[in-house]
């Protein structure tokens, strides 16, 4: 009955209920918790465990910044920015360049290269997801990013811009360029298996 | 599962962290617009200051006339002093933006071509109300090395030999001959029945000018072109010691 309660209230509504107190900032957090964890894990390589620190200080650093929250903005593309930032100050801090192992399974990075009108259509066949996991890992990484924000975390141009804090043409740019450089990638892959 | 969100609100509550208030973020963002536009002011009062000097110093004229070359003679007169300084201002106004809220919504060629735009415009208009001159005299008067910056640019005419030659008039003898003492203090009777008048010279007693022409002896000069003074446009000079 409580839960039902708090999964009607939006993503402002809580904001400004945790504002008042801290305990309605639990379920906020909850609702990004899984996506969040996921999201850092796919845009560096770290253990389970400094995936969780780093969200754990995303968490804090937007509880504490909360005044700041622009009603404008959508709440998951300011708290994917804190995430974002959050994870490229933990390497900062480690004096560490992020190393990446994708894990997941992305259908619509797969209708990506299976659509291309070309002749060389690629059917890569059941290890398609370990070949793309592969072909993103060699990305440079802002590439990497938009081409995970936009096919796995399903974010459109406008909140890829808010989390990324670039403008919406450069965001545009950034994805044609990762689109053109992973179907390369992919078929030069292919023709050399 | 959720185990973190867990983690993380007893964190918040055993830590006893706290929100930052309002106006820390309204402040913060008030200083950085504030930044924003000091640096925009900066830049027209510079933009203002270099239109003032480019043109007391008209030294474009001069290297044109000595090189024949409009892109040498650009390439020589341009004030890289103040086009330095409007730079740095430029650049320190997109600093200051890009700390503002959602600035990274504009890229950086555009927020450089609106910056130069707005600090342009603005320097024009400072520049007709008198600022540029107001702060040209300041510098020169309190700093010898924007002194020395002025004066380097002076100097290109005062060379008779390749037909540059500045100074005040002392008489006007007839139609034909007035007296000039130039930047050296060299007393020179100038033949100005040739010659061109450009802005808001005159010939008059007093009157500082500009002269392109050619030297016909030791202490005689063939004006072709008369140009405004060195200290503005066609001011008549009002002390013995304005002459430098």
């Amino acid at each position: 009955m409580v839960d039902r309660f708090w999964l009607k209230k939006t993503d402002q509504e809580l904001v400004a209920l945790s504002i008042k107190n801290a305990d309605n900032y639990l379920f906020l957090m909850q609702r990004y918790e899984k996506q969040l964890l996921s999201y850092i894990q796919n845009i560096a390589l770290v253990t389970k465990e400094d995936a969780e620190d780093i969200l754990q200080e995303s968490f804090i650093k937007a509880y504490r910044n909360l005044n700041d929250f622009d009603l404008n903005l959508k709440f998951s593309s300011w708290l994917f920015r804190i995430v974002h930032n959050e994870t490229i100050s933990h390497f900062r801090r480690f004096k560490n360049k992020p190393q990446f192992k994708t894990t997941f399974k992305s259908d619509e990075l797969i209708k990506l290269i299976q659509d291309e009108k070309d002749p060389l259509k690629i059917v890569i066949g059941k290890n398609e997801a370990e070949i793309i996991n592969q072909v993103l890992d060699g990305l440079k990484p802002i590439y990497r990013e938009v081409l995970i924000l936009k096919y796995f975390d399903d974010k459109g141009y406008a909140e890829i811009s808010d989390i990324l804090q670039k403008p919406q043409n450069t965001i545009g740019t950034l994805l044609h360029r990762a689109r053109k450089i992973f179907k390369d990638k992919i078929i030069q892959l292919k023709i050399n298996l | 599962m959720e185990k973190i969100s867990k983690k993380t609100l007893e964190k918040i509550k055993q830590n006893r962290i706290s929100l930052r208030p309002k106006w820390f973020f309204k402040f913060k963002n008030y200083i950085f617009w504030s930044l924003f536009v000091l640096s925009i002011l900066f830049g027209g009062l510079s933009v203002a200051t270099l239109i003032y000097q480019y043109q007391k110093a008209d030294s474009f004229s001069a290297y044109y006339y000595v090189h024949h070359s409009f892109l040498k003679a650009v390439i020589l007169s341009l004030p890289y002093f103040w086009l330095v300084i409007i730079l740095i201002f430029i650049g320190l106004a997109i600093y200051d933006f890009y700390l503002t809220k959602k600035s990274y919504r504009f890229n950086a060629f555009f927020m450089f071509i609106a910056s130069f735009i707005i600090s342009l415009a603005l320097g024009i208009i400072l520049f007709y109300g008198g600022i540029g001159k107001k702060i040209d005299q300041k510098l020169t008067q309190d700093f010898s090395f924007y002194r020395q910056i002025s004066q380097q640019k002076e100097k290109i005419w005062n060379q008779p030999d390749r037909g540059l030659l500045a100074g005040k008039i002392l008489e006007i003898k007839d139609q034909q001959i007035f007296v000039l003492q130039d930047l050296g203090g060299v007393i020179w009777e100038i033949d100005y029945q040739k010659v061109k008048i450009f802005g808001r010279a005159k010939i008059e007693v007093n009157e500082e000018i500009k002269i392109i022409g050619e030297r016909q002896s030791d202490n005689t000069f063939l004006a072709l072109q008369i140009r405004p003074d060195i200290n503005g446009q066609g001011q008549k000079m009002k002390g013995k010691n304005s002459l430098k």
